[in-house]
């Protein structure tokens, strides 16, 4: 009984093997060259993404004293004032929630003069130093000074100080 | 037996369907990734195109104006909804390179609460215009965000819009899309032609009923502000956006309202807690002829009461 079976392959087997391996590594390669791209590409993209939301952040802090929801007209038209009454009124309505989608992060804050309380209630209102309307976690902020203006029944007129409106974004690698 | 023969032939037919099949698999996964990088690159567009209406909002002014420039032809779709609190503001674009399709797949959408663009449902151009003005009603509500990539001759207009349009191209220094010839004749061919208060254009403004007519249908104003809003979109994205408009104007009412109490409490005295709450409720209409006949004359009657008011202004 042989034990050891002399095995010969034809020479067009050979060429078959060798087909197969030159197959396997033209997929392989193309495979990792894929995968290159896709990292590569999904890295500029996600770039992007981070720039785009870095701009409309920026561009929302400078324009924010000037929406509707933050104007300040009761008295003289002032480009840069924030109506403070109506940001503290604005804090809680559910309506709103949701308005200010493209924001993390969305903050009136006192610069001066200072109080005690930090963020306003009912309770504390108007001595307080920041009303925030949207916090999420995780995000890059812009500032922007402004006037706080509202009413002061003391003097009986309009009292401005000043202030500054934050507007955050959330970061990619934050996003969800 | 010719061995050698068979070896070769095999060989052969191997290779060419295996090179074949690589080829093609390349083709096609190139052809996709194509198409999806010029998905990507339009909603970026879009995104930035979003973008860019932020600095144009206005603050005090009147009116604004802006070109926006794309690299390639560029269709911009507008998309308004009227579902939720404040309706919903949806922007995508498709760019055309000239290679496959002639235009590309329409990009993801950028959607927005707080804007209003005016335009047609498809803005088609390398160039468009952008005219930005305040609604108030009888306090500020929003932007109207007019968009247009076509060109339009006006024919006969208001000397109010007249001038309002030369001070946006600063005495014709500028192209904003717009030329004004009291001479129907003298629109340049391919214009969209508008006339006031004549007919044989294509679109028709009457004055004195305050009805823009478009298409067959008649879409209704109350200023310079949305007459022009009214010229340059279709009638369902002038009433849609209208209503979003009207959405967001209850809810900043129902906050002057709560601002009034707050005042009246802290001694400043000014009545106009009732009548806010009226227009809160009268706010929610239906289509722009209800709002001229409903909500505008108890817009101009807050806005005389509160002007009235001597120390403690609600807006």
């Amino acid at each position: 009984m042989e034990i050891l079976q002399d095995v010969r392959y034809s020479k067009g087997q050979f060429k078959i093997q060798q087909m197969v391996f030159v197959l396997v590594a033209t997929l392989i390669f193309f495979g990792i060259v894929a995968v290159l791209y896709v990292s590569i590409r999904f890295g500029s993209v996600r770039q992007n993404v981070q720039d785009e939301r870095q701009e409309a952040a920026i561009a929302q802090a400078r324009k924010m004293a000037g929406t509707p929801e933050f104007i300040w007209t009761s008295w003289e038209d002032c480009a840069s004032c924030v109506d403070m009454d109506k940001v503290f009124l604005l804090k809680n309505r559910t309506s709103y929630q949701g308005f200010w989608k493209d924001v993390a992060l969305l903050k009136v804050a006192r610069v001066y003069p200072k109080y005690q309380t930090s963020e306003c209630t009912p309770v504390s209102y108007p001595r307080c130093n920041e009303i925030t309307l949207v916090e999420k976690e995780g995000f890059q902020s812009y500032e922007s000074f402004v006037s706080l203006c509202r009413y002061d029944g003391d003097i009986e007129q309009a009292r401005c100080e000043l202030g500054k409106v934050i507007v955050g974004f959330e970061g990619v690698e934050n996003a969800g | 037996m010719n061995r050698k023969g068979i070896e070769f032939a095999f060989s052969w037919i191997f290779a060419i369907i295996a090179g074949a099949v690589i080829l093609f698999s390349a083709i096609y996964i190139t052809t996709k990734l194509i198409g999806t990088e010029r998905q990507v690159s339009d909603t970026l567009i879009a995104a930035e195109l979003d973008n860019l209406l932020h600095p144009i909002e206005t603050n005090l002014e009147d009116s604004k104006y802006a070109t926006i420039s794309f690299i390639d032809e560029t269709r911009v779709f507008n998309e308004c909804s009227t579902i939720g609190v404040f309706g919903k503001q949806q922007i995508s674009t498709a760019s055309k390179l000239g290679i496959g399709d002639e235009w590309g797949v329409q990009s993801v959408r950028k959607s927005s609460y707080n804007k209003y663009v005016f335009s047609r449902k498809i803005e088609e151009g390398k160039k468009m215009h952008a005219i930005v003005k305040p609604f108030e009603m009888p306090f500020k509500i929003g932007d109207l965000t007019i968009l247009y990539g076509k060109e339009y001759c006006f024919v006969n207009p208001s000397s109010d819009i007249e001038d309002e349009l030369n001070d946006l191209s600063a005495n014709g220094a500028q192209d904003i899309g717009v030329n004004i010839t009291s001479n129907l004749g003298d629109c340049r061919q391919g214009s969209e032609t508008v006339c006031f208060d004549q007919l044989g254009c294509d679109v028709s403004v009457n004055t004195q009923g305050r009805i823009v007519s478009k298409n067959g249908e008649d879409v209704y104003y109350e200023d310079d502000g949305l007459m022009l809003a009214a010229i340059f979109s279709d009638s369902e994205i002038y009433e849609c956006q209208l209503k979003r408009l009207l959405k967001r104007a209850g809810e900043l009412g129902a906050v002057y309202s709560r601002k009034a109490a707050y005042l009246d409490g802290s001694g400043c005295s000014n009545n106009l807690i009732q009548d806010l709450q009226a227009y809160v409720l009268a706010i929610d209409v239906n289509g722009s002829r209800e709002f001229v006949q409903q909500v505008v004359p108890l817009a101009d009657d807050l806005e005389e009461r509160n002007g009235n008011i001597a120390r403690c202004k609600i807006f």
